[in-house]
């Protein structure tokens, strides 16, 4: 069976509704109306070891929730969950010694204490072998780069040092799977930078399976060959990053730059969607005009200075998406 | 990496957590003396009142007030270095959802608790030899008339700590339904203190009121170790006692585990 496996999952919460008037806080003592909400509905999906998949959708789509219940600390309304042999929910202590997790809004290091105190915490909590803890340790704070930071207290440290400190605590063990909610929120180029290679490295060496939720598409492009879409609770799209593209967003983009400014670059069988001096984008559709034929059209008319052809983003695809929802 | 499916508990880890606990109260010892102070001044005004109460008598109810001091110094110790601090812990982590993390760890979330409650108090343990000094200055305290004695104090104190700890720990499941749980730790301290024993020995109870402190667990936090160590407990009253003190360990001990196991199944983990 796969590493994960999610057959037909649901999960709802019930939230209460409440009037807002001045009796709407007595009301509510004496007993609520309450609404539920249907965070997953139907979701099925197979995760093979080694894989790396993006988890994406908008704010409220249900990728926490997934992450969640995946991780053992919700209980599923209906459907099945297995991780590595394992229902996440009923064996959940067992289910831990699996997986790691970073979610890029908390943090599992001890906040007043120095970091390695977290690390050291770790090691015994998972039973990890003394000299094998060592080589773990040793490697990931080489790889980050973390030995100057290593004993100071967790309060004191930036985002991008706590994040770092928050990836070795999630590997240090060697889960087999690693989940990643948000691991690159707010942090700066080259603290991403950092985290994305980290990444690329342990999914590359050490065969964990990962799955990534993220806003940042970006870090899903770079890392992840498949990817999973959902909205509402509902799973939109499972296949190929280049598969998604290719589906929903079948034209390429076209950069223009002439050698002086203020020409007017039209192209036929393009729309231009943006000018600023001496630039200009368009798009097009490759099916419908070969690259070829339109950069010689555009070559034979103007002087140019510079010219692209590229792919459109992640970004630019999911964002038609929604729009289109 | 191979994965030896834990038998038995890791009590390395729990140790870890202890002693991680105690170094996090160090890091608050401001906090933790502006507390101790305020125990220290309670004491104070406990036996200026006291004093006042005993002007011109040698007992009362079969009482010297020198040893309702001695009973009061030991007493307000007890609660001060056993007050529950999971009520707080647990209440927040619950609010923020950070309890999500506690979650996916291969250590029982109750175990990981007690562990957290272990470690405050024996971080807070250096405090009050700071502070007995002058409390044994306003009160005076002999030593345990026998080491006997001295060992049933120190089992009955421990067993006094599992039971603060297991209430503290269902005060704080309460947030996984009320959010808050500030209104029933401030019900809770007023009740230890009270029915407890630590501001009126038991002694002086009237019966009725007497009979309900003893049908409560506040007493072994504070007025059965105390009594133990004072010699007022002897013989089979004693023995019962330390056996009612066993026996609510167990029944909180259930009570704990049935609510959180009702806790974690309705469980929201809030934030995103």
């Amino acid at each position: 069976m796969a590493t994960i496996h999610v057959r037909h999952l649901r999960k709802q919460y019930r939230t209460s509704r409440r009037p807002h008037d001045v009796l709407g806080g007595l009301r509510a003592l004496l007993g609520r109306d309450s609404i539920v909400v249907c965070a997953l509905d139907d979701v099925s999906f197979d995760i093979e070891e080694g894989e790396c998949v993006g988890y994406i959708g908008q704010n409220g789509a249900g990728k926490s929730t997934t992450i969640k219940l995946l991780t053992g600390i919700l209980v599923p309304d209906g459907g099945e969950i297995e991780v590595a042999g394992l229902v996440p929910w009923r064996q959940r202590e067992r289910n831990a010694l699996n997986i790691g997790a970073v979610f890029g809004q908390r943090t599992q290091l001890w906040w007043d204490l120095p970091l390695i105190d977290s690390f050291e915490l770790i090691g015994q909590m998972y039973r990890i072998p003394r000299a094998r803890y060592r080589r773990n340790l040793d490697h990931f704070v080489d790889l980050l780069d973390m030995a100057a930071f290593i004993e100071t207290p967790v309060r004191q440290l930036s985002l991008g040092q706590r994040m770092r400190g928050d990836l070795v605590a999630a590997m240090l063990y060697e889960p087999r799977i690693l989940y990643l909610d948000e691991p690159t929120i707010g942090l700066d180029v080259l603290a991403r930078e950092r985290i994305r290679l980290f990444l690329e490295e342990i999914n590359r060496t050490g065969r964990t399976t990962i799955v990534l939720t993220t806003h940042d598409l970006r870090d899903v492009e770079r890392l992840c060959r498949r990817v999973l879409l959902i909205d509402h609770g509902r799973l939109l799209y499972d296949g190929a990053v280049d598969e998604l593209k290719k589906v929903h967003a079948s034209y390429r983009l076209l950069t223009v730059e002439t050698i002086h400014a203020g020409i007017v670059v039209t192209v036929p069988g393009a729309e231009v969607i943006r000018r600023e001096g001496a630039k200009t984008w368009l798009r097009f559709c490759p099916e419908q005009h070969s690259v070829a034929e339109l950069i010689a059209d555009v070559t034979r008319r103007y002087e140019i200075a510079d010219l692209a052809v590229a792919e459109p983003e992640l970004e630019a695809v999911v964002r038609g998406i929604y729009e289109g929802l | 990496m191979d994965r030896q499916i834990a038998t038995w508990p890791n009590a390395l880890a729990y140790l870890r957590l202890v002693s991680m606990a105690a170094r996090t109260i160090y890091v608050y010892r401001a906090n933790i003396g502006v507390n101790l102070l305020a125990m220290v001044v309670q004491l104070y005004l406990l036996k200026v009142v006291w004093s006042a109460v005993y002007a011109g008598r040698s007992t009362i109810a079969g009482v010297g007030l020198d040893e309702l001091l001695q009973y009061l110094v030991l007493s307000n110790i007890q609660v001060w270095l056993l007050s529950p601090s999971l009520p707080a812990f647990v209440q927040d982590r619950v609010r923020t959802g950070q309890i999500a993390i506690d979650l996916v760890r291969p250590v029982a979330f109750r175990g990981q608790l007690i562990a957290q409650q272990a470690g405050t108090t024996v971080g807070m343990l250096p405090f009050v030899l700071l502070a007995l000094p002058l409390a044994v200055g306003m009160g005076g305290l002999r030593l345990p008339s026998s080491l006997v004695m001295a060992c049933l104090y120190a089992i009955s104190l421990s067993l006094g700590f599992l039971i603060v700890t297991q209430i503290g720990l269902l005060l704080g499941l309460l947030a996984f339904w009320t959010l808050e749980t500030t209104g029933f730790l401030a019900l809770y301290r007023f009740v230890v203190q009270f029915f407890g024993g630590a501001l009126v020995p038991l002694w002086f109870l009237p019966p009725p009121l007497r009979g309900v402190a003893e049908l409560l667990p506040f007493q072994f936090q504070a007025f059965v170790p105390a009594s133990i160590y004072l010699d007022r407990l002897g013989g089979d009253e004693l023995l019962h006692a330390l056996a009612l003190q066993v026996l609510w360990v167990v029944g909180l001990f259930v009570l704990s585990r049935l609510v959180w196991q009702w806790a974690i199944t309705r469980a929201v983990i809030n934030g995103g």
